[in-house]
């Protein structure tokens, strides 16, 4: 049998509670519309500046690319000299230098004394070098001792080692010679 | 069985529109925050991408407009460095700048010795006696470099300079052919244009010279022969 009558006496709680929820829900399709808005406002704007800031990069892009086109012929060579010089570097890795290193050994001796020489000297690419330096008088060779203990010659090495020492022609010549013989690693002059 | 009472059937209907909206645009909401990152993830990249490339470009400008001599100036330093380092070997070069060498320092070479297995990839070795006093090897020594419009090095040099006997060195030529290649960084500065325009002065070579009495290609020419 059909109802056509309620018993709002009965129900009339329940009803307000629901009436309650449908107000809730009313004003929270408000709250949920204002929510929208505002992401979908700031997504927009977001959006909008990162497009702006894209846009404007490209067009500097396409700016750039249509002044380039024209130095194509430049690119190229200065694309040339960079690998060709590039090589010449790596090539001269392989050069001894030696004059720059036989300059500042002869430079070295001068401060120390006047009669020393340069006898021998060999280097290679590594800057490994050996030399022999001659002096005719025994205080000369005192001196050289206590020079090359000093900062002023050692600071052009990595390392060095004293590998002879001799004393020549001492009763052919009535003059002392004495030879001393270094190996050692020049430090960098180089740049 | 759950059955829905009058009331709330009748609030339900006359909230469903309120109901509905409330569904529709909590699903928008969700769709737009889902495209919007999306969207805000793909524009970051492309934006790193673009700054990248047109920082790149820039560079390249800066480079060819300001700090890159103008285009005959580039075609003399790669004259230079081709005759530094040509493409392939060229032994008439190599006597000639060991000729130049002894004319410009007086130390002069004497003979040449080309031993086995001394063409190697990209250079090519060659032991040279010569004679001359401290002063002219030592000259030797400051130009042999670039000196002889050839680029050399010597691995070990043997200095003796009381002696004024025949000296044996061995240098090293180089030859290298260069594969263009855009693709790669344009990694040349000022720095290196100069380092390249120093060069000029240690080689000695002179290219206006050159140009001046090179021949002129600019005449009328016909396209067909016939």
């Amino acid at each position: 049998m059909r109802r056509s009558k309620i018993n709002l006496a009965v129900s009339r709680e329940d009803y307000q509670k629901y009436e309650q929820y449908f107000a809730w829900l009313r004003i929270s399709l408000f709250m949920v519309l204002a929510f929208f808005l505002v992401i979908f406002l700031t997504f927009f704007v977001v959006l909008k500046n990162k497009y702006d800031k894209n846009n404007g990069l490209r067009t500097k892009k396409e700016s750039l690319l249509v002044a380039l086109k024209d130095k194509k012929g430049d690119e190229a060579k200065l694309f040339y000299l960079q690998k060709k010089y590039g090589d010449l570097e790596t090539f001269l890795k392989d050069d001894a230098a030696s004059l720059p290193y036989y300059t500042l050994l002869a430079n070295a001796l001068k401060e120390s004394s006047e009669s020393s020489t340069i006898k021998s000297f060999a280097i290679n690419k590594s800057r490994e070098a050996s030399f022999t330096i001659a002096f005719t008088s025994f205080s000369e060779l005192n001196s050289f001792f206590k020079f090359i203990e000093s900062e002023i010659f050692l600071k052009n090495f990595e390392a060095i080692t004293l590998k002879n020492f001799s004393v020549i022609g001492a009763q052919e010549e009535t003059v002392e010679n004495y030879e001393i013989s270094f190996d050692g690693r020049f430090k960098n002059v180089q740049n | 069985m759950f059955k829905i009472k009058p009331y709330a059937y009748r609030l339900i209907k006359q909230n469903v529109v309120y109901v509905a909206a409330v569904v529709l645009l909590l699903i928008l909401i969700v769709l737009v925050v889902k495209i919007g990152l999306d969207r805000v993830k793909q524009t970051d990249k492309e934006n790193k991408v673009l700054v990248l490339e047109v920082k790149e470009l820039q560079t390249k400008f800066d480079l060819l407009n300001s700090v890159a001599p103008g285009s005959s100036e580039l075609d003399q330093y790669i004259k230079l460095l081709n005759g530094l380092i040509p493409d392939a070997e060229d032994y008439f070069s190599i006597i000639q700048s060991l000729e130049l060498l002894s004319q410009k320092t007086g130390f002069v070479v004497i003979s040449y010795t080309v031993g086995v297995n001394t063409k190697l990839k990209d250079r090519f070795k060659l032991s040279i006696t010569g004679i001359g006093d401290t002063n002219s090897f030592l000259s030797f020594l400051e130009n042999y470099n670039y000196g002889g419009g050839r680029l050399i090095t010597s691995d070990k040099i043997e200095l003796n300079p009381q002696l004024d006997t025949a000296i044996k060195i061995n240098l090293t030529f180089y030859n290298k052919k260069i594969v263009q290649d855009l693709a790669q960084d344009l990694q040349i500065n000022a720095d290196t244009i100069s380092e390249i325009a120093a060069l000029i002065p240690k080689v000695g070579v002179s290219f206006k010279e050159e140009e001046e009495g090179a021949p002129d290609f600019a005449y009328p020419k016909k396209s067909n022969p016939f």
